[in-house]
Parts: C-alpha cells; structure tokens; sequence
C-alpha cells in the first residue's frame, strides 16, 4: 500500500472547489432545501457528491497496477484532504471577517457566518468534534469514492443519471406535482407496451403489419377493459368515487358524462392509438425507441410523485427502479428496434418517420393540456428560443457569420408588433397627447391593427434591419462581425431606452397593453351550430366569443405553430442550393466565389432570413408577454441563443431544440436559487464546451459528403 | 509589394483624378457613400454648433482631459484583448472580468490601509501595494482562467473557446457576488501630495505661520489658467495618462526588444513552427495572458481611484468598449489597441456636447463610430500590419 503524492494534490483541488461553495454560501442556502423531504437537503447531496469525486480522481490517479487497499487508502487521503481545506478555508474566512470587523470594514467575505460553521460541525456542541468527525466522513465517502472506479462504465453512466433527475425531480417537486395521476400514467404505459409487445411477438417485417396489429388488440384490449370498469361498477356518476384521489384526469373524462357506448369507443380510440405507438417505436430508430421510453418513464415518475406530493424515501426508491429498469430494457431493445428501421425499403423509412412525426406533434399538442401553468409558460420561452435558435442558426451555423446582437431582431420584431397594435404617435396619426379612453383610441387611433396584419410586418421590419447591418460589414473577417453586431444589438436596446424616441417606443417604460392575438370567428359560429353535427356545433358554440388567446396554453400554440414552420424551412433550405452555397461559404469563402457563388448575395439572404425567424420569436413575444420594456432585450438574450446553438451542436437542427431545453429549461429549474443560477450556467457553460466542444447532437454529414469521403477511403485501401 | 506599387501609383495621380476615382468607388459602393454622408453631417452639425457658440474651447479642453484619463483605462483593457487575440485568434470574452478582479481585490487592500490610518502615513507605499496586490490578483484571475478554460480547447472549433468565455465571465461576476456579495464598495479618497515647496496649493495658516502640502495629484482639482481660458485641473488625469503611455512603453519594450516577446511573435505568427524552434507555447501564452492581465489590473485600480465605486459587474462595460477600441484599432495590433483606446475615450468625451447628441445615447457612440470607421478601414485603424501578414 502507498499514499501518492496526487491524492493530496486531488484533494487539495476538489477542497478548494469544496471551499468555494462554501464561500459564496451555496451549503447554506440549499440546507434548507430537501430534495428526498426529511431527509436527505441537497446540501449533504453536494457535500457528499464532491467527497466521493475526490476518492474517484485520486483512486484513478493511481498507477493500473495498484492494489484495493491502495486505492481505499488514496481516497480516503483525499476525501479527508478535501474536508481540511474546506474547513481551513472557512475559518481563514472567519479571521478575515473578524480582522475586517475589528478594523470598522464590512465583512470581505458575507456569506461565512455562524450557519456555515453550524453546519460544517454537524451540529455538535465543540466545533472541534464536529469537524473531526466531518474529517471522519471524507475519510469514508473519500474511500467509497475509491471504488467508483471498479464500476462499468455502464452502471456509472446510469447511476449518475437517476441521481441527478431525481435532484431536478426533487428541485421541481411543486411544480410538477400536479401534471398526471398514475393511475393514468400506468394505463397509457401499458397500452403502448402491449402495442411494442405485440408487434415485437408477431415479428412482422411489413411497417403496415406492425402498426395494424397492434391497433386493433388495442382497441379490443380497451374495450375489454371498458367492460370490466362498466363490471366494477363504474359508470357516467359514480367514476370519481371509485378511482379516489387524485382523480385519473384522462381516464375520467372518457367516462364522466359520456354514454355507455361513447366511453367504449373513446377507450378503443385511445388504446388502439397507444398501442399503435407501441408498434411504431418498435421499428423506430433508437433515438426516437430511447425517446418514448424515458418519456413513459417520466410519465411513471410524474404519477408516482403525484400520488405522494412530495418526494419521499420510498417514492424516490420507487423512482430510482423505474429509470435503472427502463434503461436495462431500453439498452436491449433499442438496438433490435434501429436493426428493424435500417432494414425498411426507402419508402417505408420514409413512411416511418412521418408517422413518428406525427406522433411527437401529437404529443406536443396534448402536453400543454396536461401541464400546470407555469409549465407551459417555461414551455413557452423555450418555444421562443427554439425559433431564435433556428434563426441564428442559419447566421451563424449553416452560414458561418457570427452574429452576437441577434437579440435586436428579436427586439424589432416585438417592438414592431408593440407599435402597431397600440395607441402611440404613428398609429394616432400624430396626436398629442394620445388618447387614453377607449372611445377616443377607437376614433383617433385608427392606424392600430391587429396581431394577425402587424406580424408581417414584423417578420419584414426584422428582416430588413438583419440586411442593414449586414450591409457594411460584408467585406469584413468573423471578428468584426461579432462587435459590430455586438454594437448593433446595443444601440438598439438604448434607442428603445431613449427619451427621443419615447413617442414611438415609450422610452423605459415601454410598450404595455399590447393586444392578444383574437380568433374572431364569430361570423361563422351560428351557421356551424345550425348544421346540428354534433362536434361541428360544439365547435361553433365555442366560437360564439372572438377567442383572445392569453393564456399560456394558447399562446403555446401558437409558437408551436411557428417552430414548425421555421423548422421546416430550415430543414428544407439546409439542404437547398442556397443551404449548400452556405456551408461552401463557410467552408472557405475564396473557393466558394471561385465556384460561382456570388458572396453579397448569400450572405445578404443569411442575414434576412435569419434575422426573419428573429422577428418571427419577437412578434409572438410581444403579444405574449403583452407589455415589453428595453431591459428585455440585452446582451445576454443574443449570448444565450449563441450558446443553445453551440450547446446543441452548431448547425444541427435537433441539436437546436435540445439546446433550448437545456439553456431555459435547466436555469428555470434552478430559479429558485437565483443568486446561483447564473453562477451555474457559466460553469455549465464552461464545463459543456470542455466535454463536448461540438455540442450536444453534431450536425450529420450531408449524404454527398459522406459518400465522397467513404469513396476516397475506398481509393486509399 | 503590390499594395506598395499601387500607392506609390496613387500618389503619383494628379488631385482631380483622384477625385474622380474617389467619385466613382463611392457610385460603385453605396456604404462608402453612407458612410460620407454620415461623416458629412457630423461635421456640419459639430460646426454648426460650434458656430451658434454652444461649444467653446474651455468645453473641449476639459473633456478632453477626461476623454484622455478614460481613453487610457481603455487602452489599457484593450490591449489585453489585442495581445490574446493576436497570439490565439481568441476573444477573451472574460476579460473585462480579470478587469474587475484586480479592482475589486485591490479594494480590500486599500480599505485596510485606510482603516489602519496606513495609507495615509505611507500614501506611495500604499499606493503601491494596491497596484502589486491588484495586478496579482488579475494575473492569477487570468492564469487559472487560461489553465482551466481556453487550454485544453486549444484546437477546437473557434467559436468553442468564445463561448467558455463567455461562460467564464458570467461565471466570475457571479463568482464574485456570491464571494464578496453585491453590494457596492468604495474606494477611499486618497491624498497623495507632493512638492509642497513648489506647489503652494492646499496651504493652512496656523498663528500666522502657513504650512503648504503641495499639490493632490490623486483628488485634487485646481483652477488653472493657460490660452485665455481657465479651466479646473485635476492632476490625477494627467497621472492616469501618464501611466499608461508609461506601461504601453514598457509592453512594446517587452514584445519588441525581449527574448520573451520575440518568443511571443514567433507564436503569433505559427504555433507548430514556434514550437520546433524550442519554443515552449504554453509558457509564451501564459506570459501573454500575464501581461494583459497586469495592464487590466493596473487600470483598475487607476480607474477605481477615481470612479471610487466598484461592483461584481463593473468589468462588462469597460470591458466591452475596450474590446470595441481594440477592434477600431485593429485587433491583434498593439500600438493600434493604445490608438483605438484613446480615440474611443475621447470621441465618447467630446461627441455628446459638440454634437448635441442626448446623454442615453452617448452609448451609441462608441458603436456607432466603429461602424463608420469599418466602412473605411475594414481592419482597423492601424489594421493594415496584420492583415497584410495574414492575408
């Protein structure tokens, strides 16, 4: 056995990165904050995490060949090491505290204070115990840490996972306690296993037979079901009373109300449906296999944390086994199902992933039902970053020209739609002062129009502004770029903030009371209910009302409307002629003019249309949100956009939307700690770039490419 | 050579020619023209305003000593991008944050001093530890930020390295709030005087008996009449001017006339070659790192003794119109950094009130006159060297 020297150097390295989250009271605040409730705070999860790192570095540290005893011994050197210097570091901190004190200063370093020492003495009476005895823990924990190393790659990988998604579950638990009962978290997991099952039993080679199969001993399944609920004594009445609280939302509004018959065929839709699904995924590729299954897995956990409020000891045992379970599975059958999906002819593929693109867009426009309010407001945001991200990912991605005030044409777009939809100096005619009474705006104000006329224009005004800028800087290196349109995303933001420019943009305080976007189909609805069918009437009373869509369900629709759009579109141009001039351009610009590409041009339609998709986001921000201020639109929209595109893999349009979800999704989960959001988002930005510097999901090589390449490897052998 | 031939060529052309070839390139680009007209109105404005009296000499030369002393913590920021960018092709998007370091640590020193009625018993002692314990503390700053951020992507895409910058900086803002919390501290009001025999300047008589202490150089501010005019003169801005040509002098000493900064060239110019020459690259961008880091910390503190406020996120603003005076003139140049810095300060001193432009917009400047100088000069102001070299 040998103590090496880099266990202490380990532990000196993970005890300063200890002691610095001690420093800046990170253990403090988050003592208080459970994560399992009553027992385990996410504190002691930190805590603990950090000294079981110092084992694992310092055990990995060591030479192949060294024994266990060895490896123990290291670790605990270092997890106890890293104890000390935490501890060291907080009592140096302390004595400056003191020393500032005595000489009248502020305290240097504020968040060191008594709950700090409480905590790092367990509690105990003599700190001096309490920090042995902490010093005792790294000992263990560092040693415990030892033996990660001896793990598979697998079970490390996989364990690593259900901790951290059972930390955001713990994070989130009131958010998202509410969003499905189990009972209808069971029911639709089983409907599509029994689907998967089916197809995968019969092993039919046709993509018709997997899906028909499964579809119809669903729908007999469900109605079989149906029947034994009717048994069971469960009828239009009495279904609360029988399945209790909380209440399968889905499920009972298939059967409150609703006819014998119509509940059968409501439950033979749905279950014939899943089932298909189930069918479906099992010829998928593995993405989209992995997809569903850690989406049912979620939906599991979410109805077991809706069942118990909070996450507790065995509810978190519980969930732990659904995603190491699901994983085991997923590992297996994925393969098979991607073997089955590179098999299909051309056009069965192709069938194939239409209808798996169906099916997300179907469960895109049922999750906002589902979802709490603030949900879908963060599903919202992230919509809307989706859309810039798309934008700038033509700029920047396909096109190569980096772009770092993208944020302005988010701020035209919205303010453009601000302007045009509210009463100011232009739409008033000019007015002094303007109107405030709504008889007044409706006669003065007649250049106000609505959402639906203003967005072209916006989309039109951003565009514009993106050929603006670009305009000077064409003949200009990557660099020059950047600050310029740096520049040009501030000086947007200040004139919007300028007192100059206050008739039109309403200076600081910006434009308020922008209308909803209004559905007003209310000249159609009493012919509609006049048909008498049923669905066609009910849809005509519902539009008796000129729908104003405010909430954040509606507008949630909306902005999936407008993903899809630019999505398709970029998808489309990414492998258009003008896609390929892009990434010729970007390649080398003095080859791709010598190709023929005309330069001005192409860049000059980088900028427009991404600058467009920006006006796009704004516009739909704007009515959104409904008042927008300058401080909305600063530096760090048009940083974060740049890195979702970079996090998700620079010119990948899948890795677009996983970026977006990690860059507001993650800083949303943490909003309640803000002192530290931002701190975290930079390390995780740094930390992201150091493990996977092309992101998350690269962007493919296009078919041509590949084939050169294979075909010059070829020529090599 | 070419480009030497043609502008020996140029000068040979009679004006009127010249004039029309000038004609003809601003028909042909529509930008220039822009560009011209802008100019255009910008001196007509400035006349006219200077014309109707709204602008006096007395005006200018008193923002002109502002715009010089700002122009210099510019300068000083802005040749740290201009050192990285030259040697790595990298925006250290976290420097304005090294800025705010070395200040914001450097306070803690000063205060102490101050408390401990130190600073004003050995005020140029004191003084002194400040700047040394600033410096050190962006140089660490800077260090770490190089070791743990920027090389281990050495060889990534280039965009990579930008964004751990950016993450670097938002992360050591937020650092530094959750360390020393958000609050805002102040410098102390620091005396240095000097030459009490020549400057009969902050005197007191006592029983008749009047004991001068010279004059303030870092807080003083006295009337002094030179060309008619009288204007109220604060020494430290002239120091802070001063200072700066003095550490640019040493830096271009350092990369022109040293081993080091011959080293540091060589990698400029091609890393792998550099390295088989016996070079060692990581030392030589450590050292440029270091140097960048000890100006910006230097400027700090020549900033915070006079702004007296320093905050978590003081670093951003300089930080980005230092980048902007790097740029305007000719990132990666040295003597171009200085240029842009000085330029930067002081058009932003002088423009708001000669050209009547409203004070939310005095932000717009900076901007606004790098883009119109790009029309111009698309590498800068003294960008020529590099791209020259590069092309």
């Amino acid at each position: 056995m040998t103590l090496s020297r880099k266990s202490i150097n380990s532990g000196l390295a993970i005890g300063a990165g200890t002691a610095f989250i001690a420093l800046i009271g990170m253990l403090t605040v988050f003592q208080g904050r459970f994560i399992i409730t009553g027992v385990l705070p996410l504190s002691t999860i930190i805590l603990a995490g950090l000294l079981l790192a110092a084992g694992y570095v310092a055990a990995r540290r060591l030479p192949a060949d060294s024994g266990r005893t060895s490896q123990l011994a290291n670790g605990a050197l270092a997890g106890a090491v890293t104890v000390l210097v935490m501890v060291a570091a907080v009592l140096v901190a302390t004595q400056i505290n003191a020393w500032a004190l005595g000489l009248t200063m502020d305290p240097v370093l504020p968040n060191v204070n008594d709950a700090l020492r409480a905590l790092l003495a367990l509690g105990q009476e003599q700190p001096l115990v309490g920090y042995v005895l902490l010093a005792g823990l790294g000992l263990l924990l560092g040693a415990a840490g030892s033996q990660i190393g001896v793990l598979s790659n697998q079970v490390k990988g996989m364990t690593v996972q259900v901790i951290l998604i059972i930390i955001v579950l713990g994070m989130l638990q009131d958010q998202i306690n509410s969003i499905i009962s189990l009972l209808d978290a069971v029911w639709i997991t089983l409907f599509v296993t029994l689907g998967y099952a089916i197809a995968v039993w019969r092993n039919h080679h046709r993509l018709v037979q997997r899906l028909v199969e499964p579809l119809l001993i669903g729908a007999v399944a469900a109605i079989v079901g149906g029947l034994l609920l009717l048994a069971g004594g469960a009828n239009a009445t009495t279904a609360p009373a029988l399945f209790g609280s909380p209440a399968p939302a889905i499920l009972s509004s298939f059967i409150l109300g609703r006819s014998t018959v119509g509940m059968l065929v409501l439950l033979a839709v749905a279950g014939g449906a899943l089932s298909a699904v189930g069918g479906l995924i099992s010829c998928s590729s593995a993405g989209v296999h992995r997809a569903t299954t850690t989406l049912l897995a979620s939906l599991l956990t979410l109805g077991i944390l809706n069942s118990t409020k909070t996450i507790t000891l065995p509810a978190a045992i519980v969930i732990a086994i659904i995603l190491v379970a699901t994983q085991l599975l997923t590992l297996r059958t994925a393969a098979r199902a991607q073997e089955f999906h590179s098999e299909f002819k051309p056009d069965e593929k192709r069938t194939n992933q239409i209808l798996v693109a169906i099916a997300g867009l179907a469960f895109a426009l049922i999750l906002p039902q589902l979802m709490t309010n603030y949900i879908n407001n963060v599903l919202g945001l992230i919509g809307l970053y989706i859309m810039m991200g798309l934008g700038l990912n033509i700029q920047v991605g396909f096109a190569g020209m980096l772009n770092l005030g993208y944020v302005a044409f988010f701020a035209i777009g919205a303010y453009t739609v601000g302007i045009l939809t509210t009463p100011n100096t232009l739409t008033c005619g000019g007015v002094s002062p303007i109107p405030t009474s709504p008889q007044d705006i409706a006669a003065v104000c007649t250049g106000i129009t609505t959402f639906w006329i203003a967005w072209p224009f916006a989309i039109l005004a951003s565009g514009i502004a993106g050929l603006l800028v670009s305009v000077p800087v064409l003949g200009l290196r990557g660099d020059y770029l950047a600050i310029v349109t740096l520049g040009f995303g501030e000086i947007i933001r200040i004139v919007t903030l300028s007192d100059a420019f206050k008739p039109y943009l309403g200076g600081a305080q910006g434009i308020v009371n922008i209308s909803p976007p209004v559905i007003d189909l209310t000249g159609i609805s009493a012919s509609l209910v006049n048909t008498g069918l049923p669905l066609l009437s009910d849809l005509g009373r519902a539009v008796a009302q000129p729908l104003r869509l405010t909430q954040a369900t509606d507008v949630y629709y909306l902005i999936l409307a407008g993903i899809v759009v630019t999505m398709f579109i970029s998808y489309r141009l990414s492998n258009s002629r003008l896609g390929r001039a892009w990434r010729a351009m970007r390649s080398d610009e003095t080859v791709a003019q010598a190709m023929g590409i005309n330069l001005v041009r192409t860049k000059l339609l980088a900028f427009f249309i991404g600058a467009a998709f920006a006006g796009v986001g704004g516009a739909l921000f704007g009515s959104y949100i409904r008042s927008i201020f300058p401080n909305s639109f600063t530096l760090i929209v048009s940083i974060n956009v740049l890195s979702l595109i970079i996090i998700g893999g620079l010119g990948s349009l899948p890795g677009v939307l996983i970026g977006a979800a990690i860059i507001f999704g993650l800083p949303e989960a943490l909003r309640e700690f803000q002192e530290f959001r931002l701190l975290m988002f930079g390390a995780l930005l740094v930390v992201m770039m150091l493990i996977r510097p092309e992101g998350i999901i690269p962007p493919s090589t296009p078919r041509l490419e590949d084939q050169a390449q294979k075909a010059l490897a070829e020529e090599g052998a | 050579m070419v480009s030497q031939e043609a502008n020996a060529l140029r000068r040979s052309e009679p004006f009127i020619e010249r004039l029309q070839r000038f004609g003809k390139s601003m028909l042909r680009s529509p930008i220039t023209l822009v560009g011209t007209i802008i100019i255009a109105v910008i001196i007509v404005q400035a006349l006219s305003n200077i014309l109707q009296g709204e602008y006096d000499f007395e005006l200018f030369v008193k923002q002109l000593m502002v715009g010089l002393a700002q122009g210099s913590i510019y300068a000083l920021v802005a040749l740290g991008y201009t050192l990285v960018y030259g040697i790595l092709f990298m925006i250290n998007f976290a420097h304005g944050e090294v800025f705010m370091a070395g200040t914001y640590i450097g306070f803690f020193a000063i205060d102490a001093m101050n408390k401990t009625g130190f600073l004003e018993q050995h005020t140029l002692l004191s003084l002194l530890i400040v700047f040394l314990v600033a410096i050190v503390s962006s140089v660490l700053v800077a260090v770490t930020l190089e070791r743990i951020a920027y090389r281990p992507l050495r060889n990534a895409p280039r965009l990579v390295p930008l964004i751990t910058a950016i993450g670097a900086s938002t992360f050591l803002q937020r650092a530094f709030v959750g360390l020393f919390g958000s609050s805002p501290r102040v410098y102390p009001n620091v005396h240095f005087y000097i030459l009490p025999q020549v400057f009969h300047l902050e005197c007191n008589a006592v029983d008749g008996v009047e004991t001068c202490l010279g004059m303030d150089l870092v807080s003083g501010r006295y009337p002094l009449q030179f060309l008619g005019i009288e204007i109220l003169f604060r020494p430290f801005y002239l120091v802070v001017f001063l200072a700066a040509i003095a550490m640019m002098a040493t830096l271009w000493y350092i990369v022109r006339r040293t081993k080091t900064g011959k080293a540091m060239r060589a990698v400029a110019e091609d890393k792998a070659t550099a390295s088989l020459m016996g070079i060692n690259v990581d030392s030589v961008i450590v050292t440029t790192f270091v140097l960048g880091a000890a100006l910006a910390g230097a400027a700090g503190v020549l900033f915070a003794l006079y702004n007296r406020q320093v905050v978590p996120t003081m670093g951003f603003a300089p930080g980005l119109k230092a980048f902007t005076a790097a740029v305007l003139g000719g990132i990666g140049n040295i003597p171009g950094a200085a240029v842009g810095g000085f330029f930067l300060g002081i058009v932003e001193a002088v423009a708001p009130s000669l050209l009547n432009i409203p004070n939310q917009l005095e932000n717009v400047i900076a901007f606004g006159m790098l883009v119109l100088v790009l029309i111009f000069r698309p590498s800068g102001i003294l960008g020529e060297v590099l791209t020259e070299k590069k092309a």
